[in-house]
């Protein structure tokens, strides 16, 4: 408060003397007229110096106008390839985030569910637990003598037994299951959706399709399409073969010594009608063989 | 700025400008050369002026300040050069007085002569001076105390 009072005082003395333009101190007024004029500057001007300057003024306003119409255009020309540069930086910013932005979503987007389980299953080391959550980058792990059902967003099912080991991996075009031991049998639900199904002999382009896939050791692995269609793509061989069933075509491919994988015709094995029936219903879907075969 | 309104600053305050940066750098060169410049920084500016003198003080002092720093400007004091000498003789005593306590102001505080210049020669308010000076109001008090005691002890002051 004190501070506030003398600040206004200090301002409204001060304001009162630059009005009277008289300081008690100040020298001006003490000084006697005929010093005042000895002190004062009595400098004399050449001639024509406000017009010579004048002049002088206007030319040197007028070669600075010039002179940055001449720098702006001299900049602008500068500037251009730095622009094109900016832009492509920029460009390839906004492309190299937007993937990012898409892989960060497919990454944490949620794939399916574990819907049940018996036995002790693992997910990434961690014991799981009914309804935990399956992301992309996973790796599922079954004892040998458990069992599980993983339940896809699309309802699709996968049942897991003898020890079944797996990793679900998301990229933007299609989902893909690699199968590294045990035995599994999936029932697609969703039609249009691609997956992709990799075990170490082969790789398998799947669409809406019902099939079983047991790595029996790690040299053979049995395969049974049950109904639909698939694309069949073994290690080693050039291209793929499409493969039909409307009742349970199983394969059994076969490393050979040489490295070679041999594919042979295979026998029913590891399921039956009545088991993929019970897979189908918990999905909702009526296959036509199965009441046929019935 | 307008060059009409550029041109009534000219001719209003021009000759003020100019004596007070030749009281302050002694040549009559560089006071031209920092007048012209201090009007053309004048003409970029847009707005509202409120004491056109002291803002063209200011610009000027300013610009004074700017060439002392780049040392492009060697000060010489010399008070008859280039100025034709058409004075009587007392005109001539005249200048070698002012310029002996003008040496002597200078010689004891770098504000003194402007401050001197400022209030004699053109009358400013202490207020202006402070604006000019860009310091405190305070500031500039204390210095015409010293202004009035070097010219007490020079006998100037009654």
């Amino acid at each position: 408060m004190k501070t506030l009072l003398r600040n206004i005082l200090t301002q409204l003395s001060s304001y009162l003397r630059s009005f009277h333009n008289k300081e008690p101190d100040d020298f001006y007024f003490q000084l006697s007229e005929q010093n005042r004029d000895r002190l004062q500057d009595s400098n004399i001007l050449p001639d024509h110096w406000k017009e010579e300057n004048w002049k002088s003024i206007q030319q040197k306003i007028q070669n600075n106008k010039n002179e940055s119409v001449q720098n702006e255009g001299v900049f602008a020309a500068n500037l251009r390839p730095y622009l094109v540069f900016a832009s492509f930086a920029v460009a390839m910013i906004l492309v190299a985030g937007g993937w990012f932005f898409r892989e960060h979503l497919l990454l944490t987007n949620q794939i399916g569910y574990l819907g049940e389980i018996n036995g002790t299953v693992q997910i990434n080391n961690r014991i799981a637990r009914t309804g935990d959550p399956i992301f992309p980058g996973d790796t599922i792990h079954s004892n040998s003598s458990a069992s599980l059902y993983i339940r896809l967003n699309d309802r699709s099912v996968i049942h897991g037994v003898a020890g079944a080991s797996m990793t679900f991996h998301n990229s933007s075009d299609r989902t893909k299951l690699e199968l590294n031991h045990g035995n599994i049998t999936a029932v697609m639900n969703d039609l249009d959706t691609i997956w992709l199904v990799e075990t170490p002999q082969s790789r398998f382009q799947v669409v809406g399709t019902i099939f079983v896939i047991s790595i029996e050791n790690p040299g053979e692995t049995y395969y049974c399409l049950c109904h639909g269609h698939m694309k069949l793509h073994p290690t080693g061989e050039e291209k793929p073969f499409d493969l039909q069933a409307k009742h349970h075509h199983a394969l059994r491919f076969i490393e050979t010594e040489d490295q070679k994988i041999q594919v042979k015709q295979g026998t029913l094995l590891h399921h039956d009608d009545q088991s993929i029936k019970e897979l189908t219903d918990r999905v909702g879907l009526d296959v036509p063989w199965s009441s046929r075969k019935k | 700025m307008d060059s009409d309104e550029l041109k009534r600053l000219y001719n209003n305050h021009s000759e003020s400008v100019l004596r007070f940066l030749y009281s302050i750098c002694g040549s009559y060169e560089t006071a031209s050369d920092l007048m012209q410049e201090t009007y053309i920084r004048a003409s970029r500016f847009e707005g509202e002026i409120r004491n056109e003198k002291s803002w063209l003080f200011r610009i000027a002092s300013n610009l004074h300040k700017n060439e002392i720093r780049s040392q492009k400007y060697i000060k010489i004091i010399n008070f008859s050069e280039e100025i034709p000498s058409e004075s009587f003789e007392n005109e001539v005593n005249s200048q070698i007085f002012r310029k002996e306590i003008i040496q002597t102001l200078e010689s004891s505080g770098k504000m003194l002569k402007e401050i001197f210049i400022l209030r004699l020669d053109h009358d400013l308010t202490l207020n202006e001076i402070a604006d000019i000076m860009d310091c405190s109001e305070r500031t500039v008090r204390r210095n015409i105390d010293k202004i009035r005691k070097i010219l007490k002890e020079a006998d100037v002051l009654k």
